[in-house]
């Protein structure tokens, strides 16, 4: 005695028949279910009660596994392979627009690139450079971050020609902006002066709006020498928003000879 | 004591029984027993996959009809394949029948 109903029967023969479509395991479950019926009711018809009979047509079937494997047998496997493929080309394409530059999960990795790591800019802040100072310096514009991570003092060599201008550094500002939810993609929010100087951006990394994670920047202001901290201006839309003071070492500023 | 014999050549049975009638499955099992008195056992679930077989090879063709009793069932239907196959399948038993009787009628 199998112990199944007509239900579990076919369920456990269908287990076997991994080649058959949605269509064609529909069908084999409605024939074997319709001989069930069949063979049931001949026996309840000899005066069998009805869940004796009903197990007596289970029974009589035979090993559900052993019908399931000789079917499979005599199913094509084509559809099979057409439904692996599909299914195989499905999470290719999830994987492809998981990962592909502006997704979701593109713009998780450079948040938390952007967020997290030591030196998330590796491109050299400027050849010329006479001070560099490593830093971390946060500050939050609504729902955007901005890391200060780099800044560095170069001689302007064009005020060298200007009597009236010597002294004159640029300060070079090596930043990146991220969202707090990392899901969400950075805003191109920059509107930073220095001291007072709007400042002039000299190389961006990215598009001024982008859909990715993290906005890299580089931007330089002109800075008087000896000045002790240069106070950073976040100024958005034109409002101020925060600032940041950075203090300037000048004792550490090898001059160029 | 009558012996049960495992059915060998369920395929040349049932094409025989939808030579003379379109049957479906049970209809066949139950016109086995009457006609064979259960000299032949078989799972009864293992006729679907020969007809699967037999379908896949032309031999039947199925289609679906309200049976007498009202309710409505696959019925299978045999093919002139499927009548050459019969007839190629009976001569075969008939050959293999014939050589082990001459061998069982040796002195």
């Amino acid at each position: 005695m199998t112990g199944m109903d007509g239900q579990e029967f076919c369920q456990a023969v269908l287990v076997h028949i991994p080649r058959a479509t949605a269509a064609e395991r529909e069908a084999i479950r409605q024939e074997l279910l319709e001989h069930l019926e069949d063979h049931q009711e001949a026996l309840e018809a000899g005066g069998m009660d009805e869940a004796a009979a009903q197990e007596r047509a289970v029974a009589a079937m035979g090993d559900a596994g052993e019908i399931g494997r000789q079917w499979n047998q005599r199913l094509s496997p084509l559809w099979l392979w057409v439904g692996r493929l599909c299914k195989g080309a499905a999470i290719v394409l999830l994987v492809v627009l998981l990962i592909r530059p502006g997704s979701i999960l593109a713009c998780a990795a450079d948040n938390l690139q952007a967020r997290w790591r030591d030196d998330p800019v590796e491109s050299a802040i400027h050849p010329d450079a006479v001070w560099i100072k490593e830093m971390d310096l946060r500050v939050q514009l609504h729902d955007q971050v901005i890391r200060i991570h780099r800044v560095a003092l170069v001689e302007d060599d064009w005020t060298d020609s200007q009597a009236n201008r010597q002294g004159v550094y640029q300060l070079y500002v090596q930043a990146l902006s991220y969202a707090q939810n990392p899901l969400r993609p950075a805003l191109s929010i920059w509107g930073m002066c220095c001291n007072g100087e709007d400042g002039k951006q000299v190389g961006a990394s990215l598009s001024p709006y982008n859909l990715r994670g993290a906005d890299a920047r580089t931007m330089a202001f002109p800075l008087e020498e000896g000045i002790p901290t240069a106070v950073l201006t976040f100024a958005p839309y034109g409002q101020a928003f925060a600032t940041l003071s950075l203090p300037i070492n000048w004792e550490e500023v090898s001059h160029a000879s | 004591m009558r012996q049960k014999q495992a059915m060998e050549h369920t395929s040349l049975v049932v094409l025989h029984l939808l030579s003379v009638a379109d049957m479906y499955g049970y209809e066949m099992i139950a016109a086995l027993e009457k006609r064979c008195d259960s000299t032949f056992t078989m799972k009864e679930g293992t006729l679907y996959p020969i007809l699967r077989g037999l379908e896949n090879s032309g031999a039947v063709t199925a289609y679906r009809q309200v049976s007498p009793a009202g309710r409505e069932r696959k019925y299978y239907h045999l093919t002139e394949r499927g009548r050459k196959q019969l007839a190629e399948e009976t001569r075969q038993w008939r050959a293999y029948e014939g050589a082990i009787n001459a061998v069982l009628s040796m002195g």
